[in-house]
């Protein structure tokens, strides 16, 4: 009889650790009903160890850049000193998209960011014509340019900054074995968040080889090198 | 981002909800009471706006306390206690028994620091519970680098040492005494002791010593009375000068130490949080696919030619397009009314968090799979029951212009407008061959949980669940789920319920018994558009854990309207503890009317007035205050025709609310959210059934406010 018992219990247990194993690997196809299942597909996401990082810029080489047949981005994210490239996907009204296999992307405008999605304290759109008269100008001060951000509460958030715009000399760039002859230009900015300036290498046609730009204060610094056309 | 950036965000969001520093900026170093301050004594700063705090402390005496405090506006702040004292009830025979305690907290800063000028709050201390305690003050701080000095008067608990006849006295001699603390019910709201009795003065300094630790000391005029009356001995005071530190450990966990009045020490843990930091800003979903322009008309007119509709295999293949496309963003087309210039598209949003964001990819799609004549976009969001809202009408070159405006969600709100779909014709209306009948259904864990009950003040139990929902058609749903609990302590609560009323809830403990497979819930529901801005529901089944019965609830809700109204009719019958098919003797009719109001900035009033489960009559009041991230923060009390008496502990019923969006959390689309609703004692009186459908929530964000509220997402 003791024996019964205990086989009941076991199988009891074994039963309900069974249960316990396929509720937490979760199954079916209605994924909404489980926050509890969620949050542990979140957690063994994370603590799954991650697959090697390639950084772009070990795998750039002068010949790789000429056979593309596409537009290339090198972005380097400063913060995390990680160097990723981006292709131009589609184009509307002025502005490219730069888009990578992981689903993020960059906006761009006349060579200048409009906006980002996908890195998370992401940069939804930007107003910088200021910036772009003041660069074709050879300068000026008190230029606005406006940020706009999906604040932490879920709502559109403006953040305008006074930026001056200066020339500060010329330098030529030596991209993967190509030289660009460029004009230098700082634009130092102030508002919400602080100070920050970003640089901007341009070339006598009004191209923007290389760029360093604050994203977001939380983002920081990315920096965009334009390696053909 | 790679993974590891992302794990180390994951671990702050829940370890602090906070991005890395060593402090989080604005967030405060809280006292032993919860609130920002020194040690037993309060300071005048409150928290950053909206933040949630959340805090234990554990003294050496064996008093335990925990508190979560939130600033409901940026100069008004709420805190729920729940306090374990030793040795604290008399048993009669000379000796005590532990008592377990609830109370609340409310803070008010009448003038913020600035210049030369203090900040200075009045706060009222434990105002809500037995008034174990209770103290009141007027309190002023200055900071002057890294030094911060307060210094005030209390009443209660703050007006020992020292006392002097109260100031007050001269506005009204019931000032001058104090009554006694309240050892019955407890949980009125004990207005006839505020700032009453002697006042003394208390003061206190802290040092900023590096960015991560700050040292404490304050004279503090609590003489611990009440622990020493009646021949009690849980603490015997020696010095009304505490010292203290705290240390930021991790960014928003906080911890101090402290030596409390000469003879005892305490630690207290601080974990800040705020709705406002989200840990991976506005999430890591995959960028959208960018709207497709059409051709110029000036140079390909013949592509913008209108002729495709009299082509019969035409809209079949623009509807495979659209479906495509749709899914894509992970998004179900239902149906659609296609014409040379217009399309109508009716569709399911299972995953993002708001409708603004599914508009806005359903609208990209769109672009990338209708003809260049179909210039007009009807968007017409469905909810989780399929049933419609608002429409939302776009002209498709102004998803075109303002995709990438400066201010595109802005311009694209203002060029759009909403019509309630049920005014949308049906005619022509091509619902997908594999929209209905539905089925969808899950095995996953469950968690149910017990709060503040006398002896413990939480219990889980988690276990697995098996739920499927049935769909024949729009609006009707059988759904279902059976439970089999595998592991917790929801059984061992072992007090018989006491109640003089009907026992609609204090029998909640039986059904937590339940070792076997049950059946949480299993209905039959039909939801439905009676009229424009009407919405219905009728169900029938198991209802919840504890009752089955019919249900029928009538909403009006008009787009744009701050105001919405309901009414909800219920008759159940209490279920058998086992939670399979029976039932038990005990019947009720229950019927509410609710109106709900949105105040703007996120504060959501809902009044309730009507007939709860046990018979009684009253209202429910509850104020929320909601994010467009998907977090709410609420507290609610119910007041009905039972007295305190017959309502039993607590007094009537009140409570707290909180959802957390999983999206918050781990940056991911997703609609689920972690709810708590935080009871300081489920009695009763005042006791309402927990339905699944409740319309309200249902089709809120289908229809401004919330809608254009959430707004900002669009182009996301």
């Amino acid at each position: 009889m003791g024996a019964v018992l205990a086989m009941t219990r076991f199988w009891r247990r074994a039963g309900l650790a069974a249960a316990l194993t396929l509720a937490l690997a979760g199954c079916g196809n209605d994924i909404r009903e489980s926050p509890l299942r969620l949050a542990t597909a979140a957690v063994a996401d994370l603590v799954r160890p991650d697959p090697p990082s390639v950084d772009a810029r070990t795998q750039l080489t002068p010949e790789l850049i000429a056979s593309a047949p596409v537009s290339v981005l090198l972005v380097i994210q400063q913060t995390e000193d990680i160097g990723f490239t981006l292709v131009a996907n589609s184009a509307n009204l002025g502005v490219i998209e730069w888009r990578n296999t992981a689903g993020q992307s960059i906006l761009r405008r006349d060579g200048i960011v409009a906006g980002t999605r996908g890195f998370g304290f992401d940069r939804m759109t930007t107003d910088a014509d200021g910036l772009i008269r003041a660069l074709r100008a050879g300068g000026a001060d008190g230029v606005v340019r406006v940020h706009r951000v999906i604040d932490g509460a879920g709502v559109i958030e403006a953040r305008q900054y006074l930026c001056n715009v200066r020339l500060v000399g010329t330098e030529t760039l030596s991209i993967y074995g190509r030289d660009y002859d460029t004009r230098t230009f700082t634009e130092s900015c102030d508002g919400p968040g602080g100070r920050f300036t970003n640089r901007y290498w341009i070339q006598p046609g009004g191209t923007i080889r290389r760029s360093v730009e604050r994203i977001t204060p939380e983002l920081g610094d990315f920096e965009f090198v334009r390696l053909n056309d | 981002m790679p993974r590891w950036t992302r794990a180390a965000l994951f671990a702050a969001t829940f370890l602090a909800g906070s991005v890395a520093q060593a402090q989080i900026q604005g967030v405060r170093s809280i006292n032993t009471y919860g609130v920002p301050g020194l040690i037993e004594t309060p300071s005048a700063q409150m928290q950053p706006d909206a933040e949630l705090t959340t805090s234990l402390t554990l003294l050496s005496n064996d008093i335990g306390r925990g508190q979560i405090a939130f600033q409901i506006l940026p100069r008004v702040e709420g805190l729920f206690r729940y306090a374990s004292v030793p040795d604290f009830l008399p048993r009669g025979n000379g000796e005590f028994e532990r008592t377990y305690d609830r109370s609340f907290d409310l803070r008010v800063q009448l003038l913020p620091e600035g210049g030369w000028r203090p900040a200075v709050t009045v706060g009222l201390q434990d105002f809500g519970g037995t008034g174990i305690y209770g103290a009141e003050y007027l309190v002023a701080t200055k900071s002057v680098g890294d030094l911060t000095l307060s210094g005030g008067i209390g009443w209660g608990r703050l007006g020992g040492k020292g006392g002097f006849d109260n100031p007050l006295g001269a506005l009204d001699e019931r000032f001058d005494d104090r009554p006694g603390f309240d050892f019955d019910e407890g949980g009125d709201f004990s207005l006839d002791r505020l700032f009453r009795g002697d006042a003394a003065l208390f003061a206190g300094v802290q040092y900023d010593a590096t960015d991560r630790l700050t040292l404490k000391m304050e004279y503090s005029p609590d003489e611990y009375r009440l622990e020493q009356a009646r021949g009690r001995d849980i603490i015997d005071p020696e010095s009304p000068i505490n010292f203290g530190l705290d240390y930021a450990i991790l960014p928003g966990i906080r911890v101090g130490l402290h030596a409390i009045q000469g003879t005892e020490v305490g630690l207290t843990f601080q974990f800040a949080a705020n709705p406002k930091r989200a840990p991976l800003g506005s999430g890591l979903e995959e960028t959208p696919r960018p709207v497709t322009l059409r051709p110029d008309y000036r140079e390909n007119p013949d592509v913008w030619s209108r002729g495709w509709v009299s082509d019969p295999a035409a809209a079949p293949a623009v509807r495979t397009a659209l479906d495509t496309a749709l899914a894509e963003a992970e998004l179900e087309l239902v149906a659609t009314r296609l014409d040379a210039t217009r399309a109508e598209i009716r569709f399911r949003n299972r995953r993002y968090t708001t409708e603004a964001q599914a508009i806005g990819r359903a609208a990209r799609a769109a672009t990338a799979a209708l003809p260049p004549s179909v210039e007009t976009l009807i968007l017409v969001p469905l909810n989780a029951v399929g049933t419609a809202g608002s429409a939302v009408i776009l002209r498709r070159s102004d998803v075109e212009r303002f995709e990438n405006a400066p201010d595109g969600a802005a311009r694209i709100l203002a060029a759009s407008r909403r019509v309630d779909a049920v005014t949308l014709p049906d005619a022509g209306l091509v619902t997908e061959a594999e929209a209905y009948p539905r089925f969808r259904w899950a095995l996953g864990p469950y968690t149910a949980t017990t709060t503040f009950d006398p002896d413990n003040p939480f219990r889980l139990d988690v276990g697995a669940q098996l739920s499927g929902r049935y769909q024949p058609a729009p609006g009707l749903i059988l759904d279902g789920a059976v439970r089999q609990k595998i592991a917790g302590n929801r059984d061992e609560y072992d007090r018989r319920s006491n109640s003089v009323l009907p026992r609609v809830r204090t029998n909640s403990y039986l059904y937590a018994e339940e070792d076997g497979p049950f059946i949480p819930y299993l209905t039959a529901n039909y939801i439905f558009r009676p009229a424009p801005d009407f919405h219905g529901r009728l169900s029938a089944g198991l209802l919840e854990t504890q009752y089955g019965g019919v249900s029928a609830e009538l909403l009006w809700k008009r787009d744009g309207a701050p105001l919405a109204i309901g009414a909800e009719v219920n008759r159940v019958r209490q279920r058998d503890f086992d939670m399979a098919f029976g039932f038990r003797e005990l019947d009720a009719t229950t019927a509410f009317v609710t109106g709900y109001y949105d105040h703007g900035n996120g504060f959501l009033s809902q009044l309730d007035v009507g007939r709860y489960l046990a018979g009684d009559e009253g209202a429910t009041y509850e104020l929320t205050r909601e994010f467009a991230n998907g977090w709410r923060i609420g507290a609610y009390a119910t007041k009905t025709n039972v007295t305190s008496e017959e309502f039993g502990e607590g007094s009537f019923d009140k409570g707290i609310s909180l959802r957390i969006p999983l999206a918050w959390m781990t940056g991911q689309q997703t609609q689920t959210g972690a709810a708590f609703t935080i009871q300081p004692i489920l009695r009763d009186g005042g006791a309402r059934l927990r339905l699944r459908n409740r319309l309200y929530p249902l089709v809120r964000d289908q229809s401004a406010p919330d809608l254009s509220d959430e707004w900002g997402r669009f182009w996301r």
